[in-house]
């Protein structure tokens, strides 16, 4: 029996009843519904609430309703519901849910019961109180249930590990033993609610808490699970090879498809030659897929031409039979040095805008003691989820389903409506695990070639992208250079502060130390560089963290400051600050200098700061925050004669709020440092006439084993704030640390990425 | 035609002898279990053991496994029994997304057969597959465990 499947009473009954456990039978009375559709059964079909199943043998299958994508949200979302159902956690099993959402009467997508998206480090933010209240609301029915069986009063009752206690004889009662009745329990005001959700519309389980004794919601340090380490669920299904990514799902007729896109971004097919490839065994078809239009401001997707075929293998024979001549398009002249030249060119064109100033920060730099200005420099970095794109789709008259693994489905059903002119109650996503991706499974390209290759083919196309594929058709992170021009007084203080952002999508620069200075102003310059960009694990903030907490380093060691106690002066007195940036907290958006502080404080205490560090060691430092978490960083390297770096340890600090799962909050810090590390170290997307000639991992091979830190040590801030996320957190203040370590342990200031061989003397 | 054997299973193949085994693995047989990755032999998502040593299956072709015995992450475990590997796996908690860790899997075993208790050292020099979530710190931890744990259970 799966949670995701809608349960009959009849059904439930047959379930509960049939496993030769006692199926307790009650009179109806006031406490049960009576049809009047406030009860779980009538609402959730079976279940108590929509993320809990209380099976006979008293196992618990909590579902989890946002694909996971490495970030752990299948085990710390049921963590959430069951702890407040106080779930005993060994016997939980854990489901994926499928896409529930659908479309109300203004035609606006709701998401149902709780958040489907997984971007922004917004999941555990957004998700955190519906599920909670799901919880407790399960929770809740099933006291009420014993409360009649056991004719006790709710406040003579308790629950934990999955059994109903009565506090005065210690007995304790499964929960199956009140599932059943359970369904019937009549929460006075239980609905569901459309309700505005951050930026999106939410169909809530809605409930006046302790309204007649309804349920309550733990406050925090209640319950056995949340705070604990808890490794995840489903891995056993990994481990096995069981589990089942958007690449493994497949319909039962399809044919499969490669394309040969135009590799000249923006470029276009001339011409073709499809009589080769069309000989090959296999091959079905040759079809032309056109631009499909935009997303954004940026193309949709890359013109080419596809080869349908009835196997994979036969498909990649008919590419490679495959003539195309190509419309190289108007951008031949780029590469990356003339996307460096151009970076640098647009800083003191017209057309470069100031986003934020306060003070004024001419004058204050006029009156500064020493002036320090650095140009910091990023390329371009690709995304290289380990799961290469694809897709699946089956395009019929009046309905479509589409196979993938995707980040955020409630972009993709208003694409496909529109593509296939199919209405939303009749567009299917079967969404499976994600193999990786760091902003690039955000976008609906990959989505759109197989529902424009089904509707000419009339059947079910799946389309698969090979490694080479992957890098030179995404929407990579933007290159950039920043020019910041600081001022000093006296006392060393920072008094101005002045950037330059010239990159192609807006900088994302609103982080400290803007806040704190006296005199800071932002602009942003416009460089003309057409490569297509997009959301790249913590979009803005993995460069401006590099940008600001080097510089803050430079100053400090030039001053002959602690870069530690620089920090903390700069950060100043505790203070909430407006922040205008994106965040996932509806409706506070600050950010707090004594946070920052905080998370300084507490890496500095664990890597022991100010300590002695191995001769031959250089410790770096830094701190940032990335949509509602705050992190800082310690890291210790070494580099050999030859500039062979060694990262020894890596010591870090968050407060992302309460932690739910600490196990799955360090794999988040560990893999934000990993990213960070291989980005340093091997990003650096290869251009030649306004084409990426960057193709596989021969050519970025990114961090292996050897080369990962010798140790990770991480820390969270003990915290009641709402929980907030993780998976973007660790890069950005990574980055700069190990920088500033480097500096440390060779006097070599790295400005510029990758560092390829810049500590080769 | 080509004889092999998949996860004990006896099977044969007719196709293009140039196909590399992960194709057929994925699409003739259908185990899903071992991912493409690269398909050019870098990445390592794709290893399976043929008559018992990890190769990377993406860059095998069909013509050259005659006769051989192929296992794949969904033969690893006898039974219900979960290899000593993939038992350290769970407990060290590695999995971030998951897509490399059946690759990861199967070097280990083969590591662990090469080299029964491996430094770290020599894990540096002889485990070569990427993992984009950055799991390594927790790979190398269930390498070591799965070492005590293939001690203990002979």
């Amino acid at each position: 029996m799966s949670i995701s499947e809608p349960i009959t009473r009849r059904h439930a009954l047959k379930i509960f009843g049939g496993a030769g456990v006692l199926t307790v039978c009650l009179p109806m009375d006031s406490l049960f519904a009576k049809g009047d559709g406030q009860n779980a059964e009538y609402l959730f079909g079976g279940k108590l609430g929509p993320f809990v199943q209380i099976n006979a043998d008293n196992s618990i299958v909590i579902g989890a309703p946002v694909p996971d994508m490495g970030t752990g949200v299948s085990t710390s979302l049921p963590m959430i519901v069951a702890n407040e159902l106080d779930a005993d956690w060994e016997t939980v099993t854990v489901e994926m849910l499928p896409d529930s959402r659908f479309i109300d009467s203004k035609d606006k997508q709701v998401m149902n019961y709780s958040v489907q998206a997984s971007g922004g480090s917004a999941t555990i933010t957004s998700a955190w109180q519906p599920l909670r209240e799901c919880g407790a609301l399960a929770r809740h029915l099933i006291l009420m249930a014993a409360t009649k069986y056991l004719s006790l009063t709710k406040n003579e009752l308790d629950t934990e590990s999955s059994q109903v206690v009565v506090k005065s004889t210690g007995k304790r009662y499964p929960y199956s033993q009140f599932a059943e009745a359970a369904l019937k329990v009549q929460v006075p005001d239980l609905r569901m609610q459309v309700t505005k959700w951050g930026d999106d519309l939410l169909n809530k389980v809605s409930f006046s808490e302790e309204l007649k004794g309804g349920p309550s919601i733990k406050v925090k340090g209640e319950g056995a699970i949340i705070g604990k380490p808890k490794s995840q669920k489903l891995a056993k299904d990994i481990v096995t090879g069981k589990i089942e990514f958007g690449i493994d799902k497949n319909f039962d007729d399809q044919v499969v498809a490669y394309i040969e896109r135009c590799p000249h971004y923006y470029g276009k097919v001339k011409s073709f030659d499809a009589k080769a490839a069309l000989k090959i065994n296999g091959v079905v078809n040759v079809i032309e897929v056109p631009n499909l239009g935009k997303e954004g401001d940026r193309k949709l997707n890359s013109p080419g031409v596809a080869i349908v075929a009835t196997n994979l293998w036969a498909a990649k024979k008919g590419r490679d039979a495959l003539k195309i001549v190509w419309d190289k398009g108007l951008l031949t002249h780029e590469n990356n040095a003339w996307h460096r030249k151009e970076l640098k060119a647009a800083i003191p064109r017209e057309t470069t805008k100031v986003l934020d100033e306060k003070g004024d920060v001419d004058s204050a730099l006029k009156a500064s003691e020493k002036i320090f200005e650095n140009d910091y420099e990023v390329p371009f970095w690709g995304h290289f989820c380990m799961e290469p794109l694809s897709c699946s789709a089956h395009v019929l008259k009046d309905k479509v389903t589409v196979k993938t693994s995707h980040q955020v489905p409630r972009r993709i059903t208003p694409y496909v409506a529109k593509a296939t002119g199919i209405p939303f109650e009749n567009i299917r996503l079967d969404n499976g695990r994600i193999g990786g991706g760091y902003g690039r499974r955000a976008g609906v390209d990959y989505l759109a070639e197989p529902i424009y290759l089904s509707q000419k083919m009339g059947r079910a196309v799946k389309v698969y992208w090979t490694r080479e594929d992957d890098v030179r058709h995404g929407f990579i992170n933007p290159a950039a250079l920043y020019r910041v021009k600081a001022g000093v007084d006296e006392n060393g203080s920072l008094i101005a502060f002045d950037t330059v952002g010239s990159e192609t999508s807006a900088p994302w620069v609103e982080g400290f130390p803007q806040q704190t200075i006296p005199s800071s102003r932002i602009k942003r310059a416009f460089p003309v560089i057409k490569v297509p960009t997009g959301a790249w694990r913590g979009p803005g903030h993995n460069t401006i963290a590099f940008v600001y907490e080097s510089m803050i380093d430079e100053i400090a060691v030039d001053l002959g400051r602690d870069p530690l106690e620089y920090r903390l002066d700069v950060l100043g007195e505790d203070k909430v600050y407006p922040f205008k940036e994106w965040i996932p907290v509806p409706g506070d958006k600050m950010i707090s200098s004594a946070r920052m502080k905080g998370v300084l404080r507490l890496a500095a205490e664990k890597a022991g700061w100010g300590q002695k560090i191995p001769d031959g060691y250089g410790r770096g430092i830094a701190s940032y925050f990335t949509f509602g978490s705050y992190a800082a960083m310690i890291v210790d390297v070494s580099v050999d004669e030859k500039g062979q770096l060694t990262v020894h340890k890596v010591t870090g600090a968050a407060d992302c709020g309460l932690v739910i799962n600490p196990l799955g909050a360090k794999a988040q810090m560990e893999g934000g440092c990993m990213d960070g590390l291989s980005a340093v170290l091997y990003q650096d997307i290869q251009f030649e006439e306004g084409r990426i000639t960057t193709g596989n991992f021969q050519d970025i091979p990114l961090v292996r084993i050897d080369e990962s830190p010798k140790e990770f040590d991480f820390h969270f801030v003990d915290s009641d704030e709402i929980p907030s996320g993780l998976g973007e957190i660790a890069l950005p203040p990574f980055i700069p640390a190990l920088m500033n370590a480097i500096y440390d342990a060779t006097g070599k200031r790295i400005r510029k990425l990758p560092l390829s061989n810049q500590l080769k003397t | 035609m080509i004889a092999l054997t998949v996860n004990g299973n006896r099977m044969t193949f007719e196709g293009d002898d140039k196909m590399p085994l992960l194709w057929y693995l994925r699409e003739d047989v259908n185990l899903h279990g071992t991912k493409f990755g690269c398909g050019v032999g870098q990445c390592g998502a794709c290893t399976v053991h043929v008559d018992g040593q990890a190769f990377r299956s993406c860059v095998m072709p069909m013509g050259a496994l005659s006769g051989a015995e192929i296992t794949t992450i969904e033969g690893l475990a006898k039974m219900d029994e979960l290899h000593a590997v993939q038992k350290a796996w769970i407990e060290e908690d590695v999995a971030q997304c998951g897509y490399c860790q059946a690759g990861q899997i199967m070097a280990t075993v083969n590591l662990l057969k090469n080299i029964p208790n491996p430094t770290d050292k020599e894990i540096d020099e002889n485990h070569t597959n990427l993992c984009r979530c950055g799991t390594y710190d927790r790979i190398r931890k269930a390498i070591h465990r799965a070492a005590d744990l293939m001690k203990t259970e002979g």
